[in-house]
């Protein structure tokens, strides 16, 4: 039987795919209408036009572009795309954040000798361009504000050393400033198990991200996360976005292996209270599930 | 084809009844997947033990009771709820609003003379008990604090005197109740029509406006008509519905086309916590009248 909170553990919609094809979708909230935000992620294999229009949406919009083969500056294709009505161009691992109601779009990827993944998210749930008038095209930070490159130690305390990444991209407000969302890009080696984090509670909305690196075979995740949801314990061995809506509780978060190379991404927004608790009595000391009491 | 905005308007499911059922669920989020806050909205019209345990949430509860019987002052009908280890006994329409953590539970409605109407919503999606372990037996405000009752004619409400309309109870987190939670409950009078809300905006929390008939013998009927904009996009809303509205999703111009009778309005929105810090966006050229303004998705 399903646990109750498998809900928000999503997968990648497997379809037939081909070496030719440009893009790959992995998972998006447009195929899972419990995320509650903008959500897509997906590799880049070959040249393409991601979108070839402008539009200013009503939330800022973060950009992902990172390299699948581990070079922590170089991303192994260029990105462009128009901001405002200026070029933005880049060939690193970039994580680029858009404001609200900022014209953007033009999006192109071009010049690929390393495919890259990617991920496009914000806190809006329906991805809609606004009507022109409420463009906002004066008063917008200077697009090198915008943007932010490898910003990441390679062994970024406070995981433990038994934990072989390396931080490509941190998108937070100390590097692009009164950004809403905060967000890590890391690559995990191969490595055993090492605990990553204990169980709590926010009012916020979190995506704990797992991907492979292996654009060619996008639907594998050759490692083992155990994740705990709610009180359930899950084994995660394939692409998943582990989605926690406010106030559902998450971890303990244990990587067991990792076999080959991963990318993992968190997500979750920053402004406000945030507020975050460590919730009692969650875990058993046997490792069982939780049954957590539905009143009525 | 379905406009993409169309799914954010959700309806109780018809199941059968009879007039011996004592509760009738109207519209409940563990119903609509899509819908990212804890939700449910019922008429009690018999005696009915609505949760005979104890429990506490992570997130702040607002409880509604609202009489059918077109009276703000009296309920016609006994809710008893124990908070803290306290028992309350109510017996005029009124919100509740339960601080996080917060042990409550072994809710009952009884001498039930004219039914009622209620809704029970929080910011979270689960409605599961936190283990006693977390539970606060000390909250910073009193019980009489987390009760709110008939104060619609007290507040500054720019429709208040509109005679097709009247609030009955306001409850703004941080100025007429204590809490995270905003709502306001409004009962729409017959009419033949009325602007409610001129003008679209958008903002970085959810909110949910409900739509209810107060025939609670007939609970699936609206006996009302209303133009609301979605997305740019104008619906008519004619049998009981609720506009769940995430995050930075448009959202009206209101107009009341219709009213036969009588119809229950409520708000529900998030006034403190992560979800607020971003102001609202005025959308000045999505407005009534108007055949709505088409918004694309870039790719």
């Amino acid at each position: 039987m399903a646990k109750y909170f498998e809900k928000y553990i999503l997968h990648p919609i497997e379809k037939e795919i081909t070496d030719a094809d440009a893009k790959v979708d992995l998972i998006r909230s447009a195929d899972n209408p419990i995320m509650d935000f903008f959500y897509e992620s997906a590799f880049y294999r070959h040249e393409y036009v991601i979108c070839d229009e402008i539009y200013a949406l009503p939330y800022e919009e973060i950009f992902c572009f990172a390299s699948t083969n581990g070079d922590p500056e170089k991303l192994g294709a260029t990105v462009k795309m128009e901001i405002n009505g200026q070029q933005f161009e880049t060939d690193k691992n970039t994580m680029l954040v858009v404001p609200a109601l900022v014209p953007h779009g033009k999006i192109e990827v071009t010049n690929v000798e390393v495919p890259i993944f990617s991920y496009v998210a914000g806190r809006g749930r329906e991805h809609v361009g606004l009507p022109k008038e409420n463009w906002k095209t004066e008063d917008v930070p200077p697009i090198e504000q915008m943007a932010t490159y490898n910003n990441g130690p390679i062994n970024d305390p406070p995981l433990p050393p038994e934990a072989k990444q390396k931080t490509l991209v941190k998108a937070l407000s100390r590097y692009i400033p009164g950004i809403e969302m905060f967000t890590v890009l890391r690559r995990f080696e191969e490595s055993g198990p090492w605990f990553f984090s204990k169980g709590h509670i926010h009012d916020g909305v979190e995506v704990l991200c797992y991907y492979g690196s292996d654009p060619w075979h996008p639907y594998e995740f050759d490692g083992e996360v155990t994740q705990w949801i709610g009180g359930e314990k899950f084994t995660i061995n394939k692409p998943s976005v582990c989605f926690f809506a406010p106030y559902v509780y998450h971890c303990p978060l244990q990587i067991e292996k990792i076999n080959k190379p991963c990318i993992w991404h968190s997500l979750s927004p920053v402004l406000g209270s945030y507020s975050s608790s460590t919730i009692e009595g969650l875990t058993s000391e046997d490792g069982n599930d939780i049954e957590v009491v539905k009143p009525w | 084809m379905a406009n993409l905005f169309e799914k954010y308007l959700l309806h109780p499911i018809e199941r059968p009844i009879t007039d011996a059922d004592a509760k009738v669920d109207l519209i409940r989020s563990a119903d609509n997947p899509i819908m990212d806050f804890f939700y449910e909205s019922a008429f009690y019209r018999h005696d009915c033990v609505i949760c005979d345990t104890i429990y506490a949430l992570p997130y702040n509860e607002l409880f509604c009771f609202m009489s059918t019987n077109n009276n703000d002052d009296v309920l016609d009908a006994t809710v008893k709820m124990e908070i803290n280890g306290q028992e309350i006994i109510l017996d005029r329409p009124c919100y509740v609003q339960v601080p996080a953590y917060v042990p409550h539970g072994k809710i009952e409605i009884f001498d039930v003379k004219t039914p009622v109407f209620s809704y029970v919503a929080g910011f979270g999606r689960e409605h599961l008990s936190t283990p006693e372990a977390n539970w606060i037996r000390e909250p910073e405000i009193t019980i009489d604090e987390m009760i709110l009752f008939n104060n619609g004619a007290l507040i500054n409400d720019p429709h208040r005197n509109n005679p097709c309309q009247h609030c009955a109870l306001v409850c703004l987190a941080g100025k007429t109740m204590k809490g995270e939670i905003s709502g306001v409950m409004r009962r729409f009078d017959k009419t033949d029509g009325w602007l409610y809300v001129s003008n679209a905006h958008a903002h970085g929390y959810p909110e949910a406006l409900g739509f209810y008939g107060t025939d609670a013998w007939n609970p699936y009927e609206l006996k009302g008509n209303y133009t609301v904009f979605v997305g740019g996009h104008p619906f008519t809303i004619d049998k009981p519905t609720l506009g769940f509205f995430p995050a930075y999703v448009p959202h009206c111009p209101i107009k009341v086309e219709h009213v036969e009778n009588q119809n229950f309005w409520h708000s529900f929105g998030q006034a403190i916590g992560s979800f607020n810090a971003a102001k609202t966006l005025e959308l000045t050229n999505i407005k009534y009248p108007g055949d709505g303004v088409e918004l694309k998705q870039p790719w």
